[in-house]
């Protein structure tokens, strides 16, 4: 029997670190069902929210049966199974088939599933830290027997029941969530027709030129990428790594190419990411001195994982939630072209690369092949390491986001980014500015 | 009530629904159970979610309903032959404690290919519930559509009867699928498709050579459900290619069910299918046929889109293009 680990029994603990607090209908039934509930799983914590569901028995089974039984046998997955906790958390629904969230199923084959995005990613992410503090992927899974997935551009992945007479979905759904890695896909038909992509598991480096992962090397005795002609839907134009990979062939115990296995590992677990020396904290503010005094030095790192919202067609940012973390982890391999950078009195201080292009969706819709929705706007994961909230509140602190352009493949740390910022090889996308992150933080927390 | 031929052409056609329960008369009725359960007054639920292009055979005669797997039929497409690859069955175990084999497969999934599937304890002397009723008819889709009850209809799922009533299965049609699952008490009832967009959508089963066509939603999805004595649902799988012969299943409580999925799917189709565009690969069901027609006799699921949404939506039935 599972043990349940109510959101009563934590409740205590997390108030004290959360900043948004919930919003959602009913208190959650949180239950750890990935690894034994007795025994501590990794840093990656998987949230799968109830949604729809009336039945908590039912949506236990549901939620064991795809997120254990299938995800976790998946080879990378399994074999990675110490890098993750899996959490559900349960609150009834209105009624049978009633989202809480207000996700419609109107538009699901554009993955559009919210008409009030704000209003149901907020909700989501309440949901999603009422059930760890410490949460990093957050799954909704709906009461619905059809056959259904998206990850969506609010970093959130929807899952049906239905998803269930599939295997791989999920393994697949969650590459895109994890790894930022592109849908393999090629309709046998279309050349590719947009822009220079060579990062994650895509590239339109033809010969003479080179795939970015030709360049970085394999330590899992792989075979060399023979690079065929096919990836994100097109058929010529743009290649993919390896003839088969899970990106491509979701079903039929397909595994995950290297390359993808790669992408995937550098957020799982990432090497400690080089930094510039943390802002001096304010001297007036005695309440942050007191923290820091009382955090003892042999305690786990903290940071702060932020939730903000990204339109790079107007340049328009909004932090939708906050939360101090644990063991916070921070991606500076080129994982993707969109940057992040913390910036204190004009300098970078800490860097992130966002995986794969965070502003597409990818829909599973019943059938093989999966699409991409290309979007101007996204919800991305900011962490600003060695932080917490009321040290943000109290600084000058400006969040910039960045196009990153050509394929450099080094590590970009802030240094790197300074560099390539100096050489003219990034476009500055959007920018959280100075004051109004703490604006927004002090917002968030009065809400 | 179908009368005449011993197998139903393709299916469930013309099975109006109920199985009368008292069976004595039931040619059938006492074939060998496998095992003799000890029951104490215990029963198992068993829940089988069907899912895919799988050919469903009922007989009137023999009270049982089979559930078969359809093998590859090699025609040459490029001479516009009947041309589908099958990429497998699977039947896994959703919930339930598996008991034998004492080893499971990590993941709880078996292959049952080759296998003639029976269940300990179920018999012929139980109702065997098929509902199914007459061939849509406009707006050829259920009024609501959101739930596996308003699809419960078997009519849903595509009967060729419906479009040949002449038709009758070949004598030897067993010998042509690659395992089935027999189901001889129970009740069987469609449900939600498994892809979104087919929802919504209604496909017309157009025949090339004079444009005859009938109209209707198609689901893939079936759901069965019955009760078995004892405290354990115990599946035999003679024949299988997989060398597995039995699976028997505890439920993780007296008041939960055995749910199984049995799935089915054959090669990919295009990423997605638009108005207008055939699924091709129901020609195979035909190939069952006493008399196999000709590709342009046979009736094939044209797209024609969500009738409330000119020239809308998009399914991919690909691998799971609806069960017959």
């Amino acid at each position: 029997m599972m043990r349940h680990l109510c959101c009563s029994a934590t409740a205590g603990v997390l108030a004290a670190l959360l900043v948004t607090p919930s919003v959602a209908a009913a208190q959650l039934d949180v239950k750890q069902i990935y690894p034994a509930p007795s025994t501590t799983g990794g840093a990656n914590v998987i949230v799968v929210i109830s949604d729809g569901y009336t039945d908590e028995t039912q949506f236990d089974v549901d939620a064991s049966f795809i997120f254990v039984t299938r995800l976790m046998n998946d080879a990378f997955y399994s074999s990675h199974g110490a890098s993750f906790t899996i959490k559900t958390g349960y609150a009834a629904a209105p009624a049978e088939g009633v989202s809480s969230f207000g996700i419609s199923t109107a538009n699901r084959a554009s993955c559009d599933l919210a008409p009030n995005r704000a209003a149901t990613r907020t909700k989501i992410f309440d949901a999603a830290a009422e059930a760890d503090a410490n949460w990093k992927f957050a799954v909704v899974l709906a009461y619905d027997s059809v056959s259904y997935a998206c990850y969506t551009n609010d970093s959130w992945t929807y899952v049906t029941a239905g998803a269930s007479d599939r295997n791989g979905i999920v393994a697949h759904e969650l590459g895109h969530q994890i790894g930022g890695l592109f849908d393999e896909w090629d309709d046998g038909v279309s050349p590719y027709s947009g822009g220079e992509v060579n990062h994650s598991n895509c590239s339109t480096h033809l010969p003479p030129q080179t795939p970015h992962w030709m360049a970085t090397g394999y330590t899992q005795g792989a075979s060399t990428p023979t690079n065929p002609m096919g990836c994100l839907y097109s058929v010529s134009g743009i290649v993919r790594p390896y003839e088969s990979c899970k990106m491509r062939n979701y079903d039929r115990g397909q595994p995950f190419c290297a390359v993808c296995v790669r992408e995937m590992e550098a957020v799982l677990s990432p090497p400690p990411p080089s930094e510039a020396p943390t802002p001096t904290p304010p001297t007036n503010l005695k309440v942050i001195k007191a923290a820091f005094r009382a955090q003892p030095t042999a305690a786990p790192p903290r940071g702060v994982r932020l939730l903000v919202n990204v339109d790079v067609s107007t340049g328009k940012t909004e932090v939708v939630a906050a939360n101090d973390v644990q063991n916070p982890q921070i991606v500076q391999r080129r994982i993707g072209d969109v940057v992040f950078a913390i910036i204190v009195n004009g300098e970078p201080i800490a860097t992130g690369v966002l995986p794969g292009d965070p502003f597409q969706s990818r829909v599973y819709n019943g059938g093989p092949r999966h699409s991409t929705i290309e979007g101007k706007e996204a919800t991305v994961q900011v962490i600003v390491p060695r932080a917490s909230v009321d040290l943000l509140i109290a600084s000058p602190v400006q969040i910039a986001f960045y196009k990153l352009s050509g394929s450099d493949p080094e590590a970009v740390t802030p240094a790197k980014l300074k560099s390539l910022i100096e050489a003219d090889k990034t476009t500055r996308l959007a920018v959280v500015a100075p004051g109004a992150l703490s604006a927004s933080l002090k917002a968030l927390r009065s809400r | 009530m179908r009368k005449g031929r011993r197998f139903g052409s393709l299916g469930l056609a013309g099975v109006a629904a109920i199985v009368a329960a008292a069976c004595d008369s039931c040619p059938g009725a006492n074939r060998t159970v496998t095992r003799e359960p000890v029951t104490n007054g215990q029963v198992t639920r068993l829940v089988m979610n069907v899912t895919g292009g799988f050919k469903y055979a009922y007989s009137e005669a023999g009270h049982q309903l089979e559930i078969a797997f359809l093998k590859d039929t090699p025609g040459d497409p490029n001479k516009g032959e009947c041309y589908v690859h099958q990429l497998g069955v699977e039947l896994t175990v959703k919930e339930g404690d598996i008991i034998v084999p004492a080893a499971p497969p990590a993941d709880k999934k078996f292959d049952p290919a080759g296998a003639v599937i029976t269940f300990d304890g179920a018999t012929t002397a139980k109702p065997l519930n098929v509902a199914r009723g007459t061939r849509p008819q406009a707006p050829f889709q259920p009024l609501s559509r959101n739930t596996d009850a308003d699809w419960m209809d078997l009519s849903w799922v595509p009967s060729i009867q419906f479009f040949m009533p002449e038709s009758t299965l070949a004598e030897n049609w067993r010998s042509k699928a690659d395992g089935r699952v027999v189901l001889t008490q129970g009740t069987l009832l469609g449900a939600k498709p498994s892809d979104d967009a087919a929802v919504n959508g209604v496909w017309d089963f157009t025949r090339k050579s004079d444009g005859a066509k009938f109209r209707q939603a198609a689901t893939d999805r079936t759901v069965y459900t019955t009760e078995i004595p004892g405290d354990r649902i115990v599946i035999n799988l003679a024949n299988a290619k997989s060398g597995i012969t039995r699976i028997e299943i505890k439920p993780t409580s007296t008041s939960r069910p055995v749910n199984l999925l049995l799935v089915g799917r054959h090669m990919e189709a295009a990423a997605q299918l638009h108005v207008g565009e055939t699924i091709t690969h129901f020609c195979a069901f035909y190939e069952l046929l006493s008399k196999v027609p000709p590709m342009n006799e046979r009736f094939l699921p044209v797209f024609a889109g969500d009738p409330s949404k000119p020239l809308q939506g998009q399914p991919t039935p690909g691998a799971y293009c609806p069960g017959e």
